[in-house]
């Protein structure tokens, strides 16, 4: 270990290097040499390029300088031929060889213009190059221009005689141009230098490019031969090395030795590979090893029959393998709860059996305690040494191995190795612990087994003997078996006897039901008779009834008679009067007469009405009342001055006295009073023809006021007004005849007399409405005495009527006696006739109202046509084309529904909208016509308005009319929220926020459903659907929406209407949504008006009052229905307790059906508690329950019940128990 | 003939007995099931054998209770399946909260347990005045017992636990007091329960039901004897009435499909389908 990193600090760079190369994958390897031979090439090539560069510019160089040689030389020949060609011309006086020296100077210029050029990059040639154009200057000066002059001159010829001059002038020129000459031949030689070293240049460059192409060969050539080297050092080599190792690691396995497992690449990995697959094979080596000590161990334990034998073979088995000079085996003595030596190896078995281990005891003990086998090593020098026959030895380890099987000990194997143990000897010894475990418990078994056995054998043996025995008792059994078959026919005998017996008894109790028979039907007889006296009283109450009805009616016809037949005589007695008093003087006296007569006749007439109209008011209730404070004394000093001059004119005497006890003032009606008195008054005069007539006015006595029969008034509170006279007197058989209308002591009298006959009847019904009474005592030929007896104060509340009552009844009447008459509106010009427009017929033939409903349609702009009858009506639908319809019933030739049906049936106006507005409530009957909505009058402006929007824009049209809604509730916000959760029914809503309105709406228009709030301002929900139900209006399905929650008692009430009630709340609106839809898309409405009683209504029950007690709503509203339908009545009790209510308060109750499982007080105790009660003990009770066993019956039977009817009901099977006990 | 056969035999003359005897049909009950709890009363009741037990049923009138206690298995817990109360809380209760009146019938209460819980689940959620819980069971013993609303106090730690995973609100411990070993709980929780005897293989319709609870029940019936189970159910629930069985309890038959759908995937709580 220590030597590896000194190694590789030795060899660092390179072995690193190395080491790094062969840990590259083979792929990265070969990427490695390509890319170091591609870098090579790419150098060399890179390399040759620069030396062809330089080469090149070196080349041009060369080039360069020719050419300037080239160009001095040229430039130095023109210079040559100038002085030729002038030179001659001089000497030759030839003029012409002025041309060729004008060529020659050109092309000097020219050639030294470009060698200028060429001097450029080189000074000292510039310097030059201004040398020579110096001289040249100078040779201008000095030689050309004077030659060209001489040449040019025209007395060339002349000057040909001074030749020394001319010679001069030609030697000068030479001098010049010899330094010109000199000059440029310098300049020659400098640029041949020149050229001398740019060849140098030019050959070296082309040296170095040789040499740089045999080095790159050289070096490509050495790093491929490196390449293939390490190619077969790194991985040829090795994978050779490590195929050679394949067969030996097949063989046997060296895992440690294979080589390069270090390294990274794929040779690493396929040595990492074989050196798995080496321990692998070493591995199952070892396996087998163990598997075949252990097959032979099995083989060896099986052999064993005792204890001793066993750990014998075990030992035997183990320690040679296990390398164990010596062993010990423990048995596991279940009795004495220790562990027990049994067998040794490699030591004497004398003293074993003193060995003798407690689990935890020692070092035997402890690896029992710890469930695990225990190693101890080094084993300490006072330790047993394994002895043999040429010395002893130390034992490396000790072992201790508890043997369990199935969680229980066997036994525990003690060992001492001689050599530190391996791994595979643990293995051994592990997995030998548990089969021999399990063959030592086993034998351990089968002798405890063969132990039993034995112990068994003995027992059976016993039991032999025993069975002796039993068969002795068993004979004396059967004898006393014999005697009790002989007492068991005994008993025979005495059950039939008691068969007998029960016969008997069965007999009396047939008796006993067919004496009860004829009792109950003599009950039913008498139950009969009951029911028809009760029908009878029905009847007559409903006679009662009708006569109530009837006089009701003639009284509201008269008040109705006398209010018209009052009007034109009032005009009648005016006009008359104008004649009788003759003011003109025109008439004769028979003609004044006759105009008196009538004058009169009209005022009787008058009177007679008037007093029928009293009457018929007073009768029917309707005469106002009011309170107020009578002085006693002013009204008596009124009667006096009243009377006076009657009393005077008949000879009378005439007496008014107020009692000392009267009080100054009585409360009542002062009017009413005066009207009573002056009519008896009147009485008192007409029939008294001589004596006195006296009015006395004080407390009546007690016996008057008994008589008088006013429950509740004493004499101090009460005033009396008597009017007593002495005349004809009244026969006592017609005391109270005089008080009936119509009626008079005789027809004579009332001839002679005059007078309605009326004024008695009128009075005493006055005197009733004033909480008082009216009475007569006469004797014929004496005189008569009239008592008026009335409280002292009159309580208007407690009064037989009070004055609102008396308004709001006498207003319709009025109403719908006068006709409207004045217009609220100004009266429109109806619009002419146009044939094409169309327009909104008005049906009416009260002209004002006519007028009214044309005025309204005209502010909203429609155009309307009236007429005032049927046939009017039927014209102008044929004429012109019609917006829509507002129909009164009531026409003066054919009624409104003709004309309805008559539209309806023409093709042209079937489609047109009829709305009725009409006195008549028949509502239903123009739905059922077709018409688009009713309206009753009276009519409020408002509901007219809508009529008209309702005409103009019916909803919809034809067969997929939609759905129609009414809402009622009274919060905005609210409604607001419903109207949107209604969105995807496509319903129209309409909207009420209290119930008056809904009411109007429900009446006049049908609905497809009612979505009701209960908490309405005017008047509850419940109450509105209780209203309507009482009037006949048929009723939408109903869905209740209410922000609280319902009492019982509510509830109970709302069933009647509807089953569907939603309580505001968070998932409400889902549930309202659920319950208006399916109102709305149901095909039938759900609740049909309730069917006509079906044919099988019981004759015998009809009428009889039924008791339904249950709790539950559904059950009781079914059973209530049938029952009715049956013509039973029905009461309702939703628990026990308010059951025995019901029963208190109503006696009449003669069949009780008792739910049985009720919350509270269930259905037994409730009919247990109706028992307790005498009056109840026979009444019928049907108990009627869901449970349907045996036992149920007869605890119902047992509670009180008279019988049973199991839920679900079968209405039949109840209806005949109803009838078999009511 | 084996000792199995014989004991079949015995059993149907108990079942013919209980029958004829009492009124009690039992045949459409599990048949594998009945016939464990026969052996068990037999066991329990000291009889010999199984023919003795009829015998004693036959002529001991008071026996009666005690075999139909036996026969019947009253185990349960409050908030038993705690998720199902849960979702009862937030799915079904703010439904059925828009009705007036709130129904609720509890088949097969055992001990209470069941109703007690339903009750405490409607108090928190203010809707205890307007509900009524008829809680029925075929046992008399058991309603008895679910009558006094006490139980052992060992019960008391798992109860308060399952109220807890139930989203109880409070403390489960508010319901009860707790003395000599068992707890009892309040008084004001049977108020509006009605503890009556009912027999789902036998008895009809008894009232108008928002939502039924019949958990664990059906488990002990045979096919034809659920069927008429469920009708009874079916008829008594409201239109949108809700029914919650057992976890286990997924009836086959097409009509149930027909009549019911469960208001989430996979719950244990269905809808009456509203009838168009
Ligand atoms: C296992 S308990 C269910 C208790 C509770 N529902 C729960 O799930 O925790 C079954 C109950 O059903 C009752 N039972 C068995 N058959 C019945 C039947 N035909 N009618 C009514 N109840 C019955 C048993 O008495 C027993 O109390």
């Amino acid at each position: 270990m220590a030597e590896a990193p000194a190694e590789i600090a030795e060899g660092a760079p390179l072995s690193q290097l190395r080491r790094w190369v062969a840990d590259l994958s083979l792929l990265a390897k070969f990427r490695l040499i390509i890319f170091a031979l591609l870098i090579l090439f790419v150098c060399a090539g890179l390399a040759f390029l620069m030396v062809q560069q330089r080469e090149t510019v070196a080349r041009r160089w060369t080039v360069h300088t020719y050419q300037a040689l080239w160009t001095a030389e040229r430039a130095e020949t023109a210079l040559l031929n100038m002085r030729l060609s002038l030179r001659d011309g001089l000497l030759g006086a030839d003029a012409s060889k002025i041309e060729a020296f004008q060529v020659e100077s050109d092309r000097y210029d020219a050639l030294f213009s470009e060698l200028r050029e060429l001097m450029r990059d080189n000074p000292v040639q510039e310097v030059r190059l201004e040398r020579i154009e110096n001289l040249k200057r100078d040779w201008d000066e000095g030689f050309v221009r004077p030659s060209v002059e001489r040449l040019r001159s025209p007395d060339l010829l002349q000057q040909k005689r001074s030749a020394d001059d001319l010679l001069a002038l030609i030697n000068n020129g030479s001098s010049a141009l010899g330094s010109l000459q000199g000059e440029l031949t310098q300049m020659r030689a400098v640029e041949h230098g020149l050229l001398a070293t740019r060849i140098g240049v030019l050959d070296r460059a082309a040296a170095l490019g040789r040499d740089v192409v045999l080095l790159a060969l050289l070096l490509a050539l050495i790093s491929t031969l490196y390449a293939l080297i390490a190619a077969r050092r790194l991985l040829a080599e090795p994978l050779r090395r490590l195929i050679q190792l394949i067969p030996d690691i097949s063989a046997g396995g060296h895992a440690a030795a294979i080589p390069y497992r270090w390294r990274r690449d794929e040779v690493g990995e396929f040595a990492r590979s074989l050196s798995a697959l080496a321990k692998l094979v070493e591995g199952r080596a070892g396996d087998d090893w163990v598997k075949t000590r252990l097959a032979s161990l099995a083989g060896d334990l099986q052999l064993a029959d005792t204890h001793e034998a066993f750990g014998d073979a075990l030992l035997r088995s183990l320690c040679p393998p296990l390398d164990a000079g010596y062993g010990v085996a423990y048995r596991w003595d279940a009795l004495a709860g220790e562990l027990q030596a049994c067998a040794s190896y490699g030591v004497s078995a004398a003293d074993l059996s003193s060995r003798k281990f407690k689990p935890g005891q020692g070092l035997v003990g402890q690896c029992v305690a710890e469930k695990r086998t225990l190693s101890l090593s080094p084993v300490p020098p006072t330790y047993l040494k394994v002895v043999s026959g040429l010395g002893s030895m130390m034992p490396d380890t000790l072992s201790f191995a508890p043997l369990f099987s199935r969680g229980e000990i066997v036994g525990v194997v003690e060992l001492a190795s001689l050599k530190p143990p391996s791994a595979l000897r643990a293995e051994l010894l592990a997995q030998a612990r548990a089969p021999s475990a399990l063959a030592w418990q086993t034998l351990a078994r089968s002798l405890r087994t063969a132990e039993l056995l034995d112990v068994t054998r003995s027992q059976s043996e016993e039991l032999r003997s025993s069975e002796e025995s039993l068969r002795i008792q068993q004979e004396e059994l059967q004898s006393s078996n014999e005697a009790l078959r002989s007492r068991s026919q005994l008993l025979e005998q005495q059950s039939g006897q008691l068969i007998a017996s029960e016969e008997e008894l069965r007999a009396q109790a047939e008796e006993l039901r067919l004496a009860n028979e004829t009792l109950r039907e003599r009950s039913t007889a008498l139950r009969a008779r009951q029911a028809e006296l009760e029908a009878a009283r029905g009847t007559l109450e409903r006679h009662a009834e009708q006569l109530e009805r009837a006089s009701r009616y003639k009284s509201e016809f008269l008040a109705n008679m006398s209010h018209e037949l009052r009007t034109p005589l009032n005009s009648l007695l005016i006009l008359s009067k104008g004649l009788a008093d003759n003011e003109d003087g025109n008439l004769q006296p028979d003609q004044v007469e006759s105009a008196r007569i009538v004058h009169d006749a009209g005022r009787n007439l008058l009177q007679l009405i008037n007093d029928i109209l009293d009457l018929s008011k007073v009768e029917a209730g309707r005469m106002l009342v009011v309170s107020e404070d009578v002085g006693l004394r002013g009204f008596a000093t009124l009667q006096e001055r009243n009377f006076r001059h009657v009393a005077r004119s008949h000879d009378l005497e005439f007496k008014v006295v107020i009692g000392d006890d009267a009080p100054q003032t009585v409360r009542t009606d002062g009017t009413r009073l005066g009207q009573i008195v002056v009519n008896l008054l009147a009485n008192a005069f007409k029939f008294t023809e001589k004596g006195s007539v006296t009015l006395h006015i004080g407390r009546p006595d007690e016996e008057s006021l008994r008589h008088a029969g006013l429950a509740g008034l004493v004499p101090g509170r009460a005033i009396g007004f008597k009017v007593s006279d002495t005349g004809i007197g009244i026969p006592p058989d017609r005391l109270d005849a005089i008080f009936q209308p119509f009626e008079q002591v005789d027809s004579g009298t009332a001839r002679r007399f005059g007078g309605t006959g009326l004024g008695l009847s009128i009075a005493r019904g006055m005197a009733g409405l004033l909480g008082g009474s009216l009475q007569a005592h006469s004797a014929i030929g004496v005189g008569s005495s009239f008592l008026l007896i009335l409280p002292e104060r009159l309580d208007v509340a407690g009064a037989a009527i009070d004055a609102s009552a008396a308004v709001a009844a006498e207003v319709p009447t009025a109403a719908a006696t006068s006709r409207p008459a004045e217009p609220l509106e100004p009266s429109y010009a109806q619009a002419p006739a146009s044939d094409e427009r169309a327009v909104l017929l008005i049906v009416e033939d009260d002209a004002s109202f006519a007028n009214i409903l044309a005025g309204l349609a005209a502010r909203k702009s429609i155009p309307t046509r009236v007429v005032s009858s049927g046939a009017e009506a039927l014209k102008a639908a044929a004429e012109m084309p019609l917006l829509g319809v507002l129909l009164d019933i009531g026409l003066p030739d054919i009624s409104g529904w003709q004309v309805l049906q008559q539209l309806k049936a023409l093709p042209a106006t079937q489609q047109v909208p009829v709305h009725i507005i009409s006195a008549s409530d028949d509502l239903d009957r123009g739905l059922a016509l077709g018409a688009v909505g009713v309206l009753t009058k009276p009519v409020s402006r408002e509901s007219v308005l809508a009529a008209l929007d309702r005409v103009i824009a019916p909803g919809g049209d034809g067969a997929a009319a939609p759905r129609r809604v009414l809402l009622v509730d009274d919060d905005l916000g609210s409604r607001a929220a419903v109207r949107k959760l209604l969105e995807p029914e496509t319903a129209q809503i309409e909207e009420a926020q209290n119930a008056s309105e809904a009411s109007t709406a429900l009446r006049a228009r049908r609905f497809d459903c009612l979505i009701l709030d209960l908490g309405l301002p005017d008047v509850s929900g419940l109450d509105l659907l209780d209203e309507l139900s009482a009037a006949g209006v048929s009723l939408p399905p109903v869905v209740v929406y209410s922000g609280r929650e319902l009492s019982p008692d509510e509830m109970l009430r709302l069933r009647q209407y509807t089953e569907s009630i939603v309580i505001k709340g968070s998932r409400a609106p889902e549930r309202l949504l659920d319950e208006v839809s399916l109102f709305l898309h149901a095909l039938t409405p759900p609740r049909s008006a309730g069917a006509a009683a079906p044919a099988d209504v019981v004759r015998d029950v009809a009428g009889r009052h039924v008791l339904i007690v249950d709790d539950d709503m559904r059950n009781i509203f079914a059973l209530s229905k049938a029952l009715r339908t049956r013509k039973l009545e029905v009461t309702m009790a939703q628990d026990g307790y308010k059951a025995l209510t019901q029963l208190d308060s109503n006696p009449g109750i003669d069949l009780v059906l008792m739910d049985i499982m009720m919350p509270g007080m269930d259905g037994y105790e409730t009919i247990r508690r109706i028992r307790e009660r005498d009056q109840w003990k026979q009444l019928p009770i049907i108990a009627v329950t869901a449970k349907a066993m045996t036992g149920d019956r007869e605890r119902c039977l047992q509670a009180g019940a008279n019988d049973y009817c199991a839920k679900p009901i079968d209405i039949d099977q109840l209806m005949s128990q109803i009838r078999v006990w009511i | 003939m084996d000792l199995q056969s014989r004991q079949d035999i015995e059993i149907g003359l108990f079942m013919q007995a209980l029958r004829l005897r009492h009124g009690y049909d039992f045949a459409g009950y599990a048949r594998a099931s009945f016939n464990r709890r026969v052996r068990a009363l037999a066991e329990a009741s000291g009889a010999a054998s199984i023919s003795a037990l009829t015998e004693r049923l036959i002529h001991d009138e008071p026996f009666l209770a005690e075999v139909i206690g036996r026969l019947s298995v009253p185990v349960s817990e409050m908030f038993r399946n705690p998720p199902v109360f849960d979702l009862l809380r937030r799915e079904v209760l703010p439904v059925l909260a828009s009705y007036p009146q709130i129904n609720i019938w509890q088949a097969g209460c055992a001990h209470g347990e069941e109703a007690y819980s339903m009750a405490i689940l409607l108090k928190e959620a203010g809707l205890y005045a307007r509900a009524r819980i008829y809680a029925t069971d075929i046992s008399e013993l058991a309603l008895e017992r679910a009558r006094a609303g006490i139980y052992p106090l060992r019960e008391a730690q798992l109860f308060s636990s399952n109220y807890l995973q139930a989203g109880g609100s409070g403390s489960l411990s508010d319901w009860y007091t707790a003395a000599y070993q068992h707890i009892k709980l309040d008084q004001a929780l049977a108020e509006r329960i009605t503890f009556a005897n009912h027999n789902l293989a036998a008895d009809g319709v008894f009232g108008e039901m928002h939502l039924i609870l019949c958990r664990n029940v059906l488990i002990y019936f045979g096919e034809p004897l659920q069927q008429r189970a469920l009708a009874l159910f079916r008829d008594s629930l409201v239109r949108g009435g809700f029914l919650c069985l057992g976890d286990r309890e997924r009836p086959s038959e097409p009509r149930f499909a027909q009549d019911f759908g469960a208001i989430a995937p996979g719950a244990s709580v269905f809808r009456r389908v509203t009838a168009r």
